[in-house]
């Protein structure tokens, strides 16, 4: 019996125990990140984003600028030089997914490479992490400036395409009851809460992530010209985010655009490629909470200035604070 | 839209400063003047393609759009407009399986506040114009005698923009799909001009654009259907279950003469068609987290017995139909991802006899494998101490590290 148990038994086992410890081993490296935490994650903005140039010809800065807000949430920003859109970009990494929102206001892959610069962020943190990722590609919205890029992504592996209609961003996020319907979305154990916010575009959402407690208000609510089609829609959506702003801790609102300059009330003009003096992107709640009273007095279609930002509530464009 | 080389930059601002005076019309930043295919495929009725393009800033200059869009007399309109219908029909073509459909020009609508914004690139100034074909998909609603567009029922549709027409890039295509559950999105660009083959329906798979080997396939398999369903009973265990493929190795290294080793594998495959019919029809249940570790289990008892016997006993026989009955649970559990019912709720007999056929052929292609690897030295003095055993270890090892998985996972 004594002999069986070391001749037979003992291999048996040791296979057992070898293979366990592997497994154990492989998963204390590939460790679940935590997107639990009461307290927010940290994360910074940069003090200036790149802001385009006097010649857009001598351009050398970076088509894409990559900024992380923390090691799991980065911004990106087209560079101003090739689109004056100037677009910012997402990308939220949850455990074995990441997410991108928005592409970009050019499609060329050589003018804008996104595909490559998202390839390269992806695959930093899978190595770092040690977790292969599944990429979302998503849009906050269905303007063109926002996902002139999605053909850059169409052929990549592992890779879900939430679709450019309104049907497939709602099936995807799952609404039913769009855009009253406050969801709860799972990015691989990262929760975040998203809303539908039309006014400027019909099928808007709103982000909020719980890690970093960020609010993404996308083209909706930014530093710039608040471009309204649907005055009344815009009206419920700014009231919506503005009761997840005074329900949940926000460290920071952030967005699509910077059209404002730093000094209050005034605007660069439209297809303006060299922003020298920017405020942040950022806002803060107080900013929104300007919106949401600005959502009881206004009535008329027209221009209206705030400090941080300009109401353009159906307005024809002959009345443009354009210099 | 991309804005123009820096040197022209000054000359843009200077140029929008005078043209903010003069242009009275609805704000539209945030969209590029990007092009927008929508294609309807049809029911009863022509399916319809809607292109709505900036004009003015591509095919036409802005005084001649401004001169069509503020005509008032509809057929002079058309006139001016003649030669742009005509490079649109003949630069963007719809597909139907494959096949280029003719299109007829519809309507037309030019929207335009003033020449100033037309010449603006930033106030994008559309003109939408209309197609149609005589193709689209039959509703179940459909009735009576059949239609222009239903006898040209098509399974695809596709987009294509001619390489000579230039168009404000990009250009978002919706095809809408009424028979499907969502409409489709493609994007196309200078550089992609084509949105390739888009099935009308979900699941219906598109033949167009994929490789010759792809088509040759699913020619074949739609010409033998049921091949699918042997394929996927034999996938189930090549390549896909490891955890079958190692018990049915734990039966192989019993050391056994080759018709009693049949013999073991005949009885498993008749306890498992047993369980596997019946939780199919739902007589049992199949709970993932019972079954699977104790198809672990299985593995390590097979293998172990390996180790330890020296015939096959009548009680191994017992134990294998048992286990045989547990993992017929596990084939219905993943057989439930698929669907073996018709829209009736009526079992597909056939395709679930085919199901089990295949599990059975990857079974003996197993034994086959092992055959051709080991079988030369299955009557050798060292088979048992040097091959069967080791194997039969390793077998138990990983059998019991599955176990232990399964049950804490």
């Amino acid at each position: 019996m004594k002999h069986d148990f070391s001749n037979k038994i003992l291999p048996v086992l040791a296979i057992f125990a070898g293979l366990l410890a592997v497994d154990i081993a492989y998963s204390l490296v590939a460790a679940k990140i935590d997107f639990s935490s009461e307290a927010a994650a940290v994360g910074s903005f940069p003090d200036k984003w790149i802001h385009g140039s006097k010649s857009a010809m001598d351009n050398t800065d970076a088509a894409v600028q990559v900024h992380e807000y923390n090691e799991h949430t980065f911004i990106l920003r087209e560079n101003k030089a090739i689109n004056y859109e100037g677009a910012f970009m997402y990308v939220f990494f949850g455990n074995g997914v990441a997410m991108l929102i928005d592409q970009g206001s050019t499609a060329s892959p050589v003018l804008f490479p996104l595909r490559e610069v998202v390839d390269e962020i992806i695959a930093t943190w899978e190595q770092k992490h040690q977790q292969k990722v599944q990429l979302i590609v998503a849009n906050s919205h269905l303007h063109g400036d926002h996902f002139a890029a999605w053909n850059q992504f169409v052929d990549r592996p592992n890779t879900l395409l939430v679709g450019l209609t309104h049907e497939e961003m709602m099936a995807f996020w799952g609404f039913e009851n769009y855009p009253q319907q406050l969801l709860e979305y799972d990015l691989g154990g990262r929760k975040m809460l998203v809303t539908g916010t039309p006014g400027h575009q019909g099928s808007e959402i709103a982000i909020y992530d719980e890690w970093t407690d960020l609010l993404y208000t996308g083209d909706m609510f930014y530093r710039g010209r608040l471009y309204l089609e649907d005055w009344d829609a815009w009206v419920d959506s700014i009231q919506r985010i503005y009761k997840i702003a005074n329900d949940y801790p926000i460290s920071a609102l952030v967005n699509n655009h910077i059209e404002m300059t730093d000094t209050p009330t005034v605007d660069y003009p439209i297809g303006t490629t060299w922003q020298p003096n920017e405020p942040p992107m950022e806002m803060t709640v107080d900013m929104l909470g300007q919106a949401y009273e600005a959502t009881k007095v206004i009535k008329e279609p027209g221009i209206y200035k705030y400090d941080d930002f300009l109401i353009y509530n159906e307005i024809p464009w002959a009345y443009t604070t354009d210099p | 839209m991309l804005i123009a080389p820096l040197s022209l930059t000054r000359f843009a601002m200077i140029w929008l400063s005078l043209a903010a005076v003069f242009m009275p019309q609805v704000v539209n930043s945030h969209i590029l003047n990007m092009t927008e295919i929508t294609v309807v495929p049809g029911d009863q009725a022509p399916g319809v393609i809607r292109i709505t393009i900036d004009l003015g800033q591509s095919l036409m200059t802005p005084e001649d759009y401004w001169a069509a869009s503020t005509e008032p007399d509809k057929e002079k309109r058309k006139d001016i407009v003649r030669i742009i219908v005509g490079q649109l029909n003949n630069g963007i073509r719809v597909f139907g399986d494959g096949k280029e459909l003719a299109k007829a020009f519809a309507n037309l609508e030019l929207r335009a506040f003033s020449l100033e914004a037309i010449k603006n690139p930033l106030t994008p100034q559309m003109a939408v114009l209309e197609f149609t074909f005589q193709a689209g998909f039959v509703s179940a609603a459909a009735t009576g005698a059949l239609t222009e567009v239903a006898k040209n029922t098509v399974k695809d549709i596709a987009i294509e923009i001619a390489d000579d027409l230039e168009l404000p890039w990009p250009c978002l295509v919706r095809i809408e799909r009424p028979l499907a559950k969502l409409p489709a999105s493609r994007l196309l660009t200078e550089d992609k001009r084509q949105t390739g083959a888009v099935a009308l329906q979900d699941g219906a798979e598109s033949e167009a654009g994929t490789d010759w080997l792809t088509r040759a396939t699913l020619q074949f398999q739609s010409w033998v259907g049921p091949i699918t369903w042997l394929s996927l009973g034999f996938q189930h265990i090549v390549p896909n279950g490891l955890d079958h493929i190692a018990f049915v190795m734990g039966l192989y290294f019993l050391s056994l003469p080759l018709v009693k080793l049949l013999w073991q594998i005949s009885v498993f495959t008749l306890a498992h068609s047993i369980t596997l019919l019946l939780a199919t029809f739902n007589v049992i249940p199949a709970p993932a987290n019972i079954v699977e570790p104790l198809i672990a289990l299985s593995i390590v008892y097979v293998a172990m017995d390996n180790l330890f016997a020296k015939r096959l006993r009548r009680m191994r026989v017992s134990v294998v139909f048992g286990f045989g009955l547990i993992h017929g649970l596990g084939f219905a559990s993943s057989l439930s991802a698929l669907s073996v019912f018709d829209d009736a709720g009526g079992l597909r007999l056939h395709d679930l006899l085919l199901f089990n056929v295949g599990v059975e052929l990857g079974q003996l292609s197993v034994i086959l494998g092992l055959l051709v690897l080991l079988g030369w030295a299955r009557n050798a003095s060292f088979y048992k101490e040097r091959i069967a055993d080791p194997f039969s270890m390793g077998i138990a090892g990983v059998g019991l590290y599955w176990f232990v998985k399964r049950v804490f996972s």
